[in-house]
């Protein structure tokens, strides 16, 4: 596995947020911006340990091949685990796609097959179409903005169903497990500015409100009525009065499904290599893990809880301070 | 037979001029002269047709015919030749039969003496050749009008011409067991690192090609196995362009015989940029670049996007439009996904008859299947006028992007299929696999995709811009920066 940027890295963590604001069901008054900036609040607290353990010179890779299997492993888990609930996440969406056939089996399948090529060709591909699709993603935003631009009324905002500050927290970081993602990914990252690793944040911040925002705005009270207020904003935020831009947002919105599972393929797969560096096939066998677990959550029905929180303060918090404080003990013992 | 490669030359004459003949298998166009040089039984060897009659008799066989020397032997003759007499400035000397014939057949006229086991080499070519003419296939309006030819020492001094700095270094190697074609190896050094020179070259010398006859020989060699279905190797018939290209730190290759240079490593961005550009004004090439990228996404994806709306997404069309399609698809005998594949496959079969045909009945192939079959189809409701102006816009937005075409002819297919079975879901999941394929094309590290993806903010000002020369002369760019 190769090197890959700070930018390249803000690129990935973004597209999964955005992944996430798709397919998001939360709510869109201001208390849910305000849960939503509290939420990036925490979030960049998590992150802390990881970046002083990095900065302290760790390496993931390193780690796995001192005979650590426990960590890898769980990472693994968590990674197949989060795809298998991005599928689950894709078949319910699925609606908005219009597929020509029924049966989200087909849907996985397809996604499995494309996303089996494109986990094959590394992290480092992955990274370039992260930052193509990432461009694409700010060509949709600025035709969503002034779609919405025509439609918006701020005195729609208070209209917005919303269950207050707390609950936008809990919900925000629900959603983030690209946190679990960025403390991987900063094994592969060229050594930077620790401001330009953390750049997501911001970002990823400005973008759940601006959506938020325009939500609230122009769908008012009916937000709550739809099941997925951004596919509702968009069929609503038409920037041509003639011709409906809805194409744009569906070949994104599939982009981005791609690009989430191959993300999560790439990854266990290489967690994988480094844990068992004779396993073969390992894409194939994460992808089908992640089928697996994804028609297993389907059919109980589960797409998140709030108990999604503990594994990705564990991962993002508590692992990386507990090698740092491991760390520190075997520098005084040494 | 084959085993004269790293065969010495035989000292004795008649036995040479024999082993020349059996060699040749007693060739006609092998031209053996013999003479008396300075009493010394010598002969001259050339090849028929590839040396200058004039030139020979002028500056080789009218000097070497006077030479008198005393108590001459092979040896003193040599020297004396070599020394006093400069009969050619392309010389050298061939010690085994593989050279001999190298030379030979490149148009050199050799001198072979009794009792020497080496041959004199003398430059004197003369074979036919094109003129420098503009190249067919880059046109451009306020460049200049010189393109590549098929001889590679005049392709060298087109490119001399313009890049008179020393920096420039020309390395000529011979590729291809049998054809032993000359190909040069041009580049800056101060510029392109050596690692990258010496790799290709690796390359170059690791194939086992029989001959080398168009650039697509030597492209598989240059490319990694990424199996991209862009070109990650860079052709031009321009010399303006190579230099261009040389000065930015790339390696380009000239193959003797073919009009074109290959160069290496090739981004995807260079497809989109023309000689033009940097004679027009900047805001005027920066529109045309943005309508470029227009056109290569119009190319790709219009009539999958078509198809794929009309079938499964029509709620997304407005309801003129989407009235206007159903009157112009209600009669049409087929679905309309079977109608774009059949247009584009008609079109594809055109283009290639008006493309191998002689350019007079070229010419009446488009007038035949533009004027007649189309006009016919649409009328006798074959196939609707929307299909057909969706299909043409496609078409010729790919002509802005002629370097890009054998992708997009072959993506465009693929992409109406997966509209067609799909729609837009399938045309995402297309659009995914092409992504992923173009950002895993790599040329020697340097990624196709480069500047985009990695992003590098100071190389935007020449690919979704064009800045003024003023701020494009400060800071050399090279590709180096680009690499991974």
């Amino acid at each position: 596995m190769n090197r890959i940027s700070s930018g390249q890295l803000t690129c990935i963590l973004l597209l999964s947020e955005a992944f996430m604001i798709m397919c998001l069901s939360a709510d869109t008054g201001l208390p849910a911006m305000a849960g939503t900036a509290i939420g990036f609040g925490i979030k960049l607290l998590l992150c802390i340990p990881a970046m002083v353990l990095y900065k302290n010179g760790f390496s993931l890779s390193s780690y796995c091949k001192e005979r650590h299997f426990v960590l890898p492993v769980i990472f693994v888990l968590y990674f197949i685990a989060r795809g298998g609930i991005s599928f689950v996440l894709i078949w319910n969406s699925a609606e908005q796609l219009s597929l020509p056939y029924s049966g989200s089996l087909i849907t996985a399948v397809l996604i499995g097959i494309v996303c089996l090529y494109t986990s094959s060709l590394g992290l480092r591909t992955f990274s370039r179409a992260a930052t193509f699709t990432a461009g694409f993603l700010g060509i949709t935003l600025v035709i969503l903005l002034i779609g919405a631009w025509q439609r918006m009324d701020i005195s729609s905002i208070s209209l917005a169903e919303s269950s207050g500050a707390f609950s936008g927290a809990v919900e925000n970081l629900m959603l983030s497990d690209s946190l679990p993602v960025f403390f991987v990914l900063m094994s592969f990252t060229r050594e930077d500015r620790p401001a330009k690793r953390l750049m997501f944040l911001p970002i990823g911040l400005l973008l759940w409100e601006i959506v938020q925002l325009l939500c609230a705005a122009v769908l008012g009270g009916l937000a709550s009525y739809g099941e997925y207020p951004f596919f509702l904003l968009t069929s609503v935020s038409q920037p041509l009065a003639a011709q409906r831009a809805d194409a744009i947002y569906l070949i994104v919105f599939v982009l981005l499904c791609t690009l989430r599972i191959t993300m999560f393929t790439v990854l266990s797969a290489h967690i994988m290599g480094t844990i068992f560096p004779r396993l073969k096939l390992r894409s194939i066998i994460a992808l089908l893990l992640m089928i697996g677990a994804g028609t297993l959550f389907g059919f109980i029905g589960y797409t998140g809880s709030p108990f999604c929180i503990l594994p990705i303060v564990f991962l993002t918090f508590t692992v990386p301070l507990w090698l740092l404080i491991k760390k520190k003990k075997e520098c005084r013992a040494s | 037979m084959n085993d004269f490669a790293n065969e010495t030359i035989h000292p004795d004459l008649q036995q040479n001029i024999r082993r020349l003949r059996e060699i040749t298998g007693g060739g006609s166009d092998l031209m053996v002269n013999e003479f008396l040089l300075s009493g010394v039984p010598a002969a001259l060897v050339t090849c028929e047709g590839m040396v200058s009659t004039m030139m020979i008799t002028e500056l080789i066989l009218e000097p070497i015919t006077h030479v008198d020397i005393p108590n001459p032997t092979a040896e003193r003759l040599i020297s004396h030749i070599q020394d006093r007499l400069l009969l050619s400035l392309d010389r050298s000397v061939a010690d085994n039969y593989r050279d001999f014939f190298r030379f030979l057949n490149s148009g050199f006229a050799i001198v072979i003496i009794h009792g020497a086991s080496k041959a004199l080499v003398f430059g004197v070519q003369g074979y036919e050749k094109r003129s420098v003419s503009e190249p067919s296939g880059e046109s451009n309006v306020m460049g200049a009008r010189e393109g590549f030819i098929e001889v590679i020492r005049m392709n060298m001094s087109l490119v001399r011409r313009r890049m008179k700095t020393p920096f420039l270094k020309m390395e000529l190697m011979p590729i291809g067991d049998k054809s032993q074609t000359d190909i040069c190896l041009c580049y800056m050094y101060d510029r392109v690192p050596e690692s990258l020179v010496d790799e290709i070259k690796e390359r170059l010398n690791g194939t086992e090609l029989e001959s080398v006859l168009s650039t697509g020989y030597l492209q598989p060699f240059l490319e990694n196995k990424t199996g991209c279905l862009f070109d990650t190797v860079g052709t031009t018939q321009r010399p303006d362009v190579l230099c261009g290209k040389l000065l930015e730190g790339r390696v380009g290759i000239l193959i003797d015989g073919i009009p074109y240079a290959i160069t290496v490593p090739k981004l995807m961005c260079e497809s989109f940029q023309t000689m033009d550009d940097y004679s027009f004004r900047p805001y005027y090439t920066t529109c045309i670049r943005l309508i470029k990228y227009l056109a290569f996404f119009i190319s790709l994806l219009l009539p999958a996007l078509y198809v794929a709306v009309a079938l499964h997404h029509p709620e997304l069309l407005n309801r003129t439009l989407l009235l206007i399609l159903a009157k112009a698809e209600e009669n049409a005998p087929v679905s309309l996904m079977a109608e774009a594949i059949g247009v584009l496959l008609v079109y594809e079969i055109v283009r290639e008859a008006g493309l191998r045909l002689p350019k007079a009945v070229g010419g009446s192939v488009s007038i035949v299947a533009g004027l007649i079959i189309g006009d016919a189809a649409v009328s006798s409701g074959l196939i609707s006028t929307p299909m057909l102006t969706v299909t043409a816009i496609a078409v010729i937005s790919g002509f802005a992007l002629p370097d890009l075409n054998q992708p997009l002819t072959v993506l465009r297919l693929l992409f109406i299929l997966a509209g067609g079975f799909l729609g837009l879901f399938g045309i995402g999941l297309l659009g995914s696999i092409t992504l992923f394929n173009i950002c895993a094309g790599e040329s020697f590290g340097y990624p196709f995709t480069a500047p985009i993806a990695p992003l590098r903010i100071r190389s935007m000002r020449d690919v979704a811009t064009r800045v003024g020369f003023r701020t494009m002369q400060k800071g050399h760019f090279t590709v180096e920066e680009y690499h991974e």
